[in-house]
């Protein structure tokens, strides 16, 4: 275990003009997770459901509401609390170290105006060190298949998966033991992003990282992931073995989820469940389990009690019928 | 029913010409759904543009011809243009929010549609004629749909309107491009069953662009891959899933998440098209190339089932 999180919640105020709060968007609403080490977690999920913001709460750029993130021993090592939401500022630059950050777009992520050296190690430079910058750079270029020739040049220069590359070289710059991949190739064309899911792989089996792998992609997610969970509206529905979800999804949402993924092969195709209306505000979500008003086989008792996400074979599913 | 024959767009910039589309021929018959598929900059949006006369004033079509029943759309008069947009051939986007006028009624915007389009008596008929297309693209409650303003309404139902605003024309035809790309998947398969029952009930041919071979897949009776402004191949779309000829289509498909345990991309990358390369344009990545791809551009050969490569037979 690299990482675990424990009812995580991140609410955020809604104000009205006179800046009192009138109500709270729940992006994250109770979630647990377990990150196992040297391994893949994917998360996925509709736009709104708070993948971004798990994201962003497990690298202490917002503090939970409510829960507790605890940290694994590769994590955790010479940290003074293994629990994220009670590390001081100086422990917490220290773990973030070891936390790396990929985003969406690589283009919003490169300052035009920063040469790619400069890029590549702007984090030593935050952490402290001043030597052996250039060489470090040229190594970091290597490691993510880019010619390290190339250190003198601006992001403009460079096609969209080379500046991906960029974001990953310095991801990478301060050896972390966990990366954070939120939509990295969603920007991309296909022939690119499988470059770059290859590389990810790649890196993942030569330094033994552990990935959260954020994407609404579901074929790309099957593909990358060892473990998977499915959220919706700021709580995980279900999470299970990558092949195990794909193949025989549990909750009702999952099964939508993976039927409305198109299918290449038409011998492969089956019956769709196409959902009736749209994902609810997260600032008002439905009473009850969060799924109900678009469930097939919803029962009373849905729009009541939340479904606790019960483990077993495996698995777990927040379904009171499943 | 809509035929492209050896479609010429160059767009003349500062840096040079810009050689967008290089001979692209296909046709679109009536009642199918054709996909028109390629990556970023491969040129499939220029070829609408280049259809319905709406280029910048930097692009001109240099040769070719574009026939809609038989009539050429290139000598048309700008005025009989302004007909066969949205009347004739109605087009749908991708961002349905910025394409939507956000201080505007949803249903008055439609109704704009209707009254350019429809020779109706007064502003009750258009009101109903307004409720009736909302209805035919299963807005759940039209009347209260068209009181609303655009930010009211979520993606899937923005797109809903847009549908609704291009068939409000009655136009022969959709392009529709990249009309799920904004979406998230659960909506995405809700609009894809939309435009197949369209197509089944009131016989809509649909020109589809799209970069997601997924969707290809779902919805189209035949499909034209494009690659860096030519078309490398012609295929109704269970062939070219299962066989697929070009060496360009296969690297394609090859490249997707679920085909295999190690991911195969396409090596190289897509050319600057300011100065393409000879001859072939894809040589420079193919695996089968040999000199006379590097000299001579090949041809789109075959009947059903078209190839544009000298070593692959359709």
């Amino acid at each position: 275990m690299i990482l675990r999180t424990h009812g995580l919640a991140k609410h955020f105020p809604i104000r009205d003009f006179l800046g009192r709060v009138e109500g709270q968007v729940r992006a994250l609403d109770g979630v647990t997770l377990t990150l196992p080490e040297g391994k893949t977690l994917g998360i996925v999920g509709e736009s709104g459901c708070g993948k971004t913001t798990l994201a962003r709460t497990l690298l202490g750029l917002e503090a939970p509401t409510a829960g507790s993130v605890e940290l694994g021993p590769a994590l955790a090592d010479g940290l003074a609390r293994d629990r994220l939401e009670e590390l001081r500022l100086g422990d917490l630059r220290r773990l973030r170290r070891r936390i790396g950050v990929v985003f969406q777009d690589p283009l919003g992520a490169l300052n035009p105006r920063m040469l790619v050296k400069d890029l590549v190690t702007e984090p030593l430079v935050i952490h402290g060190q001043t030597r052996g910058l250039r060489d470090r750079a040229r190594e970091l270029l290597e490691l993510v298949g880019l010619n390290p020739d190339h250190l003198y040049r601006f992001p403009h220069q460079f096609s969209g998966g080379q500046r991906q590359r960029i974001v990953i070289a310095r991801a990478l710059a301060l050896e972390p033991q966990l990366l954070v991949l939120d939509e990295p190739t969603s920007a991309l064309d296909v022939s690119v992003q499988a470059q770059i899911l290859n590389l990810l792989q790649q890196l993942q089996r030569r330094l033994g990282l552990s990935f959260l792998f954020i994407s609404h992609d579901l074929a790309v997610v099957k593909h990358m992931c060892d473990r998977v969970a499915v959220m919706y509206l700021g709580r995980v529905v279900e999470e299970a073995d990558a092949a195990q979800l794909f193949a025989n999804p549990r909750h009702p949402y999952s099964q939508a989820l993976v039927s409305a993924t198109p299918e290449l092969d038409p011998a492969r195709r089956q019956a769709r469940i196409v959902l009736e209306g749209d994902v609810p505000s997260p600032a008002a979500p439905p009473s009850g389990c969060h799924f109900h008003p678009r469930c097939p086989i919803a029962v009373d008792n849905c729009a009541v009690e939340y479904p606790e996400l019960r483990e077993g074979d495996g698995c777990a599913v927040a379904c009171h019928l499943v | 029913m809509l035929r492209v024959e050896n479609l010429v767009t160059r767009f003349h910039t500062y840096d040079g010409v810009v050689r967008a589309l290089e001979g692209v021929s296909f046709e679109v018959r009536e009642g199918e759904i054709f996909g028109l598929v390629g990556e970023t900059g491969c040129g499939k949006s220029v070829t609408t543009y280049s259809t319905l006369r709406l280029l910048p004033s930097t692009g001109r079509v240099h040769s070719g011809r574009i026939t809609l029943s038989g009539e050429s759309l290139l000598d048309a008069s700008e005025s009989r243009m302004r007909e066969v947009r949205g009347g004739e051939i109605a087009m749908i986007f991708q961002d349905p929010l910025s394409a939507l006028n956000p201080v505007m009624r949803v249903g008055d915007q439609i109704a704009e549609s209707v009254w350019l389009h429809d020779d109706l008596p007064d502003a009750d008929a258009v009101a109903v004629r307004v409720e009736e297309v909302l209805g035919e693209v299963r807005m759940p409650d039209p009347a209260g749909a068209a009181r609303a303003f655009p930010h009211e309404l979520s993606g899937g139902m923005q797109q809903r309107v847009m549908i609704a605003m291009a068939l409000a024309g009655r136009p022969k035809m959709l392009i529709a491009d990249e009309p799920t790309t904004a979406l998230d998947v659960t909506i995405q398969s809700q609009v894809l069953q939309l435009l197949r029952q369209l197509k089944q009930e009131a016989g809509l041919t649909v020109l589809l662009i799209t970069h997601d071979l997924g969707v290809v897949a779902e919805l189209c009776d035949r499909v034209a891959v494009m690659y860096a402004g030519t078309i490398v191949e012609t295929a109704p779309v269970e062939e070219l899933f299962s066989d697929p000829k070009h060496p360009y289509t296969q690297g394609l498909l090859a490249a997707l998440p679920g085909a295999s345990e190690t991911l195969a991309p396409v090596p190289g990358r897509v050319p600057d098209l300011l100065a393409p390369p000879s001859g072939c344009r894809f040589h420079p990545r193919c695996p089968l190339a040999v000199d006379r791809c590097r000299a001579e551009a090949p041809e789109l050969r075959g009947d059903t089932r078209q190839v544009a490569c000298h070593e692959v037979e359709p």
